[in-house]
């Protein structure tokens, strides 16, 4: 591998074993615009070997205060986000492999997009096709980081299939109703999704390198402005049975 | 008759009657956003759970819009 990853390398438990693992692997972005796209470049200069990146739009002049991995060339040429990204990734690491899938991830093609994965990156921008990214974790038994982000604050979890609560296990009923705060109403600060993403391929690094115990459990809770983190426990739904993982239900109501 | 009891609310002392379920709380501090998520005590608490949890005397409940941004 050269010096290129020497310096992470070093790391405890890193060595060159933990760096052929990584070159091995396969993660799925799905949704790469500031939360995914920054994860994405983190993984790509991590020697991470497989990246599938997943994502209908275009970059938008609005959308550079916030996405690093894109720039003035890209919206002027029009290109999609993910073939902008895969040049901008393979420019980056040559030993990566960037596979650019223009296409919004649903229901009916989740299966699919994760064929193969490793893990999973959660860089979607509204509550709907998480659920679907859900599910289809659940039934194909990979782990995924979400994250989301809205004005100055945002949040963090870790889903690990049959190792714990699922992402329905918490979250709004199944379907979700339209959010009140969108990008349009209520902004995103430029610094949060990077800050968040950073988090996200950290998780998805160790648990590629296999650091399972040093995993996040519960959820972070990021705010920056005032900035102040906190963890939340979260645990099985206790009345009724995750629809999803089936987990809780200690009592009937 | 009913009596209040004492708890904290998004970090603020509140007065609310005993007996009181998160759902109820939910209505009272009119916090019923689509993203809503509920903690008490540290832990989140399952939409679905909101009505059968009574909040005891001195919880700390924090409701939280989660963000589902990218």
């Amino acid at each position: 591998m050269g010096e290129r990853y020497a310096v992470q390398q070093r790391l405890a438990g890193w060595g060159r074993s933990g760096q052929a693992r990584l070159a091995t692997a396969t993660a799925v972005v799905v949704g790469v615009g500031a939360l995914g796209g920054a994860a994405a470049g983190l993984l790509a200069r991590a020697g991470v070997g497989r990246l599938r990146l997943v994502d209908p739009d275009r970059p938008a002049l609005d959308n550079l205060h916030r996405q690093v991995l894109y720039t003035e060339a890209d919206v002027d040429a029009g290109r999609s986000k993910v073939e902008a990204a895969r040049r901008h990734l393979s420019s980056v690491n040559r030993q990566v492999t960037v596979e650019a899938i223009q296409d919004e991830l649903d229901q009916s093609n989740a299966a699919g997009l994760l064929a193969g994965a490793d893990v999973v990156i959660d860089g979607l921008d509204h509550p709907r096709p998480r659920y679907h990214l859900n599910r289809a974790c659940l039934a194909q038994g990979v782990d995924w980081v979400h994250a989301g982000v809205m004005g100055t604050g945002g949040q963090l979890a870790v889903i690990r299939p049959g190792k714990g609560p699922c992402f329905e296990c918490w979250a709004p009923p199944y379907p979700p109703a339209e959010p009140k705060r969108s990008s349009a109403t209520h902004g995103i600060f430029g610094p949060l999704p990077s800050c968040l993403a950073s988090l996200q391929a950290a998780e998805a690094l160790k648990l590629l390198l296999g650091a399972d115990q040093d995993v996040l459990a519960g959820m972070l809770l990021v705010e920056l402005w005032p900035l102040g983190l906190r963890t939340v426990e979260i645990g099985p739904p206790a009345v009724r049975r995750c629809p999803a993982c089936g987990a809780g239900g200690a009592q009937d109501p | 008759m009913s009596r209040n009891i004492k708890i904290i609310v998004n970090g603020f002392d509140e007065q609310v009657p005993a007996g009181s379920t998160l759902a109820q709380l939910v209505e009272l501090f009119e916090e019923q956003h689509p993203e809503l998520v509920a903690e008490l005590n540290g832990r989140f608490v399952h939409p679905d759970d909101y009505a059968a949890t009574v909040v005891a005397e001195g919880a700390r409940v924090e409701f939280i819009n989660a963000a589902f941004g990218g």
